[in-house]
């Protein structure tokens, strides 16, 4: 009974080390597509622009709260900014910090002005070039360190249980 | 949306944002795109002819010769909200056509922009003037027979239908089987987007939009071979050297003029001349929106005028 309790706690253990690691993993891949999806919305403003809904649709492929502001956009054309921006989706992997930051540049694309679109876009872009960098610095740095902890931990819980 | 108040009414959806705030009116419908519309009757959004937003004054309706108003001053940011629903939130992206004073919208209406403008770019927007296209298939049916083949000026006061007259008479030329030319500079005749004519100008026209009517006119000549050529409101020196052209090469011309009257054009030195040359076989006058057009034969009384 003992042994298979150890080897319970050590597979629990070995698996909050994993988890760990796939949480870093996962957030590095939710910023990428940050990334990729205001970096594609830059350019098309870069190119011109268009209407906001067909743009943030093309932009926000994997992006919930971009589709829905598209979505509100064409129910409710005329609803003003703030209750088009009110309550959209969080990231569940990303702070609430990061979402603001990411999600800041929102106002602006509701501005007649391209120039003011473009601005407000490319920041928010850099910034989610610059959140995806720290995550990816803190995968490599700390997932491994994780994945042994989490091993090792596992190893610990059995041999003190058995 | 999560939380927001939906109001059922007989042109559809309103979306109020808070009680006792003013109703900002949301939907496909372009009628419902337009903020403070609050205490305007039905009937006057269904015979609107123009709709002005100003930013600090309420909405106004314009339906032929009476005027409704909302209840509620609108702000300028309400304005440029305006604007940007009855664009598809793509303002930003038709600096050039704001710069050129308007924009055309699907369905053939046509946004006159006004604001502050800052380096060749609308920064805000305080004025809207919504001028909705009247499509009246038949409006020309009677005075069609009386003017086919022959150079016409549609002559008229603002507001008096020279357009709506002038567009279902290309549509009557074309389904005679005869290729016409539209010089469409504003876009308000044939209203083409995406390449295509929303508004029904037969199956036989071609249309230049956007280019200045003069060029357009001899552009459609040379390229297009029309039997017929038409355009809105010709008065510059320009177009009346192309309406000679036009005629030199044998091409019915197909036009409008603001006046009220004969004796009115012939106080325009440019259209006075042409007259007086016996460019123009036909004059059709409106007078009183809802009141028949009068059909006039020119040629030799000009001539000896």
């Amino acid at each position: 009974m003992s042994i298979w309790l150890a080897l319970a706690a050590g597979v629990v253990c070995a698996g909050a080390g994993h988890g760990s690691a796939r949480y870093l993993s996962a957030r590095e891949e939710r910023l990428a597509a940050w990334e990729t999806g205001l970096s594609c919305l830059e350019g098309m403003l870069r190119r011109g622009g268009g209407e906001l809904p067909g743009m943030l649709r093309r932009a926000g492929e994997k992006l919930p709260a971009l589709l829905m502001l598209a979505d509100r956009l064409e129910q409710c054309p005329a609803a003003p900014p703030e209750r088009l921006t009110e309550g959209l989706p969080r990231d569940p992997l990303l702070e609430e910090k990061e979402m603001e930051a990411l999600l800041s540049c929102l106002p602006a694309l509701f501005s007649p002005d391209g120039e003011s679109q473009l601005s407000a876009v490319s920041r928010s872009w850099e910034e989610a070039a610059r959140l995806r960098t720290a995550a990816r610095e803190g995968k490599e740095k700390n997932s491994r360190l994780y994945l042994r902890l989490g091993y090792l931990a596992g190893a610990a819980a059995f041999i003190m249980l058995c | 949306m999560d939380g927001c108040d939906f109001q059922g009414s007989e042109k559809g959806l309103f979306f109020g944002h808070k009680p006792g705030e003013k109703n900002i009116p949301c939907g496909m419908d372009w009628q419902l795109m337009i903020p403070g519309g609050a205490g305007i009757p039905p009937r006057a959004w269904a015979e609107a002819r123009e709709i002005r937003l100003r930013a600090g004054q309420p909405v106004t309706v314009c339906c032929g010769d009476r005027l409704e108003q909302g209840r509620v001053r609108l702000t300028a940011q309400e304005v440029t909200w305006a604007a940007q629903a009855l664009c598809r939130h793509g303002l930003a992206a038709r600096q050039e056509e704001m710069s050129r004073g308007f924009i055309p919208l699907p369905g053939g209406q046509r946004l006159g922009v006004c604001g502050v403008m800052s380096g060749g770019v609308m920064k805000e927007i305080t004025s809207l003037c919504l001028r909705l296209a009247r499509e009246i298939k038949g409006a020309g049916e009677t005075v069609y027979p009386r003017i086919k083949g022959q150079n016409t000026l549609l002559l008229g006061p603002p507001g008096t239908g020279k357009t709506t007259l002038l567009r279902d008479l290309i549509r009557l030329y074309s389904l005679d089987g005869l290729p016409v030319g539209v010089a469409d500079e504003r876009g308000e005749i044939a209203a083409c987007r995406d390449g295509a004519p929303q508004l029904d100008v037969g199956p036989m026209t071609d249309v230049v939009t956007g280019m200045e009517r003069s060029q357009a006119f001899l552009l459609l000549i040379r390229a297009m071979a029309p039997r017929v050529v038409a355009a809105d409101e010709m008065g510059t020196p320009r177009d009346m050297e192309a309406v000679r052209q036009a005629v030199r090469c044998g091409v019915t011309v197909l036009t409008t003029a603001h006046g009220a009257s004969l004796t009115d054009i012939r106080r325009r030195p440019g259209l006075k001349r042409l007259l007086a040359e016996g460019a123009f076989q036909r004059a059709v006058i409106l007078s009183e929106v809802g009141q028949p057009p009068r059909v006039e034969a020119l040629g030799e009384r000009e001539k000896e005028t």
